[in-house]
């Protein structure tokens, strides 16, 4: 991360990820476009294109949203975890393209300004008792520019992680007025039930798939470990934690990842300083551990990530009692270096 | 560290997942009906008269039948049409019951349409009254 801007860094996973998603993005709109107009001699390009750049927008959004879950679920879908932002600054795309198309059609024939058209569309009176879906749509754009434009580790390192989360968590209300700026607008006058239930299908997918790895992750969090006389925390058999690998276990609250290398056992906070990632099910590769979701490197006996990056995670107090790993909940301050804990030979 | 945020997100994610499922099969249960407004055979409900004229623009006045009905736009055509020409220039919206759309000098002849996008059709349509004559 670095607080100085610098453009994105490219490499030849994200090249790919990307060339994937826009020859998917061109072929669906292609099939969409093409068949509406093969299909119907009456289809009009314009409309088609509008409604193609939308359906395209909210099945992305609908994938993004799913990712995260997904890949807590099931490690396969880490590959598109890894560069989800330009997923998301893709869907962006497509919204705005969506509006543009949308202000030319409807608004910006006139002599009123198109803007001030589009935004004074939205009274009761003039949607004849119905309710303006144009405003939710416009908020939901808002919202997605914000999380677009700030999508650069440049200001995730400026606004700091926890406030970047915080502001890119409005996604989830972005998503729901989207789902009613469709309902309340498209899906008044298209009475085929098969959009609707596309629609409906979309939400109990997002939500249940959020809200079941919600309740499993409160799960692990409520578990309580046994603690010692000492003030230790028995997290795990030494044996059990696979080599390269970590248990994660939720102390005073946080979420801490102890981490076996060989013989070696040591403990840091499962936070990645990137944004957020869940360091507990990264991997050890070179001696360092490596957050699951974009790389993000440290060392395991204090924390700190290898020069000439910066980031600290706080450490913890470990070791082994009779192949139990023992460790203390009082994280240090980050980048505290903390001898490794040795597994007995015997283990 | 990060425990409030995790605290915020599942308090959003449960309110949203209770909210927006429950908003939108409402929303959907209770679609407005389209009104019937559209029959063919029956004469124009709506009245386009001229209301003012300025230099620049002619100020025309739609009377519609009831204030609440679907989106209906007004448009601007060179030509009579049973659906909208590419080229008809918007105007504005139908805004209740009596609405007053602005039409620019430059606009010479042709019709005023109304068109209601969720029926796909033209409602009405007259000759655009002469800027002369208010």
């Amino acid at each position: 991360m670095s607080h100085t801007y610098r453009m994105v860094q490219w490499n030849a996973q994200k090249r790919r990820y990307d060339l994937a998603l826009w020859t998917g993005i061109a072929l669906y709109l292609a099939t969409f476009i093409g068949g509406g107009l093969l299909g119907d001699a009456n289809a009009d390009a314009m409309t088609l294109s509008i409604r193609a750049t939308a359906t395209a927008a909210f099945v992305l959004l609908t994938l993004i949203l799913s990712i995260g879950p997904l890949a807590r679920f099931s490690t396969r879908f880490l590959p598109l975890l890894y560069n989800r932002r330009h997923m998301g600054v893709s869907m962006f795309i497509l919204a705005t393209v969506h509006l543009m198309l949308v202000l030319l059609q409807f608004h910006a024939d006139g002599n009123i300004n198109p803007v001030v058209s589009l935004l004074s569309a939205g009274t009761p009176r003039q949607t004849g008792g119905a309710f303006p879906f144009e405003i939710l749509g416009i908020a939901a754009w808002l919202i997605l520019m914000l999380m677009a434009v700030t999508s650069h580790d440049f200001w995730l390192a400026n606004l700091t992680p926890p406030l970047w989360k915080a502001l890119h968590m409005l996604v989830y209300l972005a998503y729901g007025l989207l789902t009613l700026h469709v309902a309340l607008g498209t899906l008044q006058q298209e009475r085929s039930w098969v959009y609707s239930v596309l629609l409906l299908s979309s939400c109990v997918w997002v939500f249940g798939l959020q809200l079941l790895c919600g309740w499993r992750e409160s799960g692990r969090d409520r578990a309580v470990p046994k603690q010692t006389p000492e003030g230790y925390v028995d997290v795990a058999r030494a044996a059990d934690i696979p080599d390269g690998r970590a248990v994660t276990v939720t102390l005073a609250g946080e979420r801490v990842a102890v981490f076996r290398d060989g013989r070696r056992i040591c403990a840091i906070s499962a936070v990645c300083r990137h944004q957020n990632g869940p360091l507990g099910e990264g991997r050890i590769i070179d001696g360092l551990v490596t957050c699951p979701w974009h790389g993000y490197q440290y060392r395991p006996e204090d924390g700190c990530s290898p020069p000439p990056f910066t980031e600290k995670v706080p450490t913890f107090r470990v070791h082994v009692e009779r192949g139990r790993v023992l460790v203390d909940p009082m994280p240090l301050p980050p980048g505290t270096p903390v001898p490794p804990a040795m597994m007995d030979e015997l283990q | 560290m990060i425990r409030p945020l995790r605290k915020a997100h599942r308090l959003t994610v449960t309110m949203l997942a209770v909210i927006v499922p429950a908003m939108l099969a409402v929303v959907l249960t209770h679609r407005h009906a389209i009104s019937a407004m559209a029959g063919d055979s029956k004469p124009s409900p709506f009245a386009i008269r001229l209301a003012s004229t300025t230099v620049d623009r002619r100020l025309l006045e739609i009377a519609a039948p009831i204030a609440s009905m679907p989106e209906v736009l007004v448009y601007w055509s060179t030509r009579d049409a049973t659906t909208l020409d590419a080229h008809a220039v918007l105007l504005g919206r139908l805004d209740g019951s009596t609405t007053r759309v602005g039409v620019s000098s430059n606009l010479h002849g042709g019709r005023i349409l109304l068109y209601s996008p969720p029926l796909g059709k033209i409602l009405a349509q007259q000759d655009l009254p002469d800027g002369s004559s208010p």
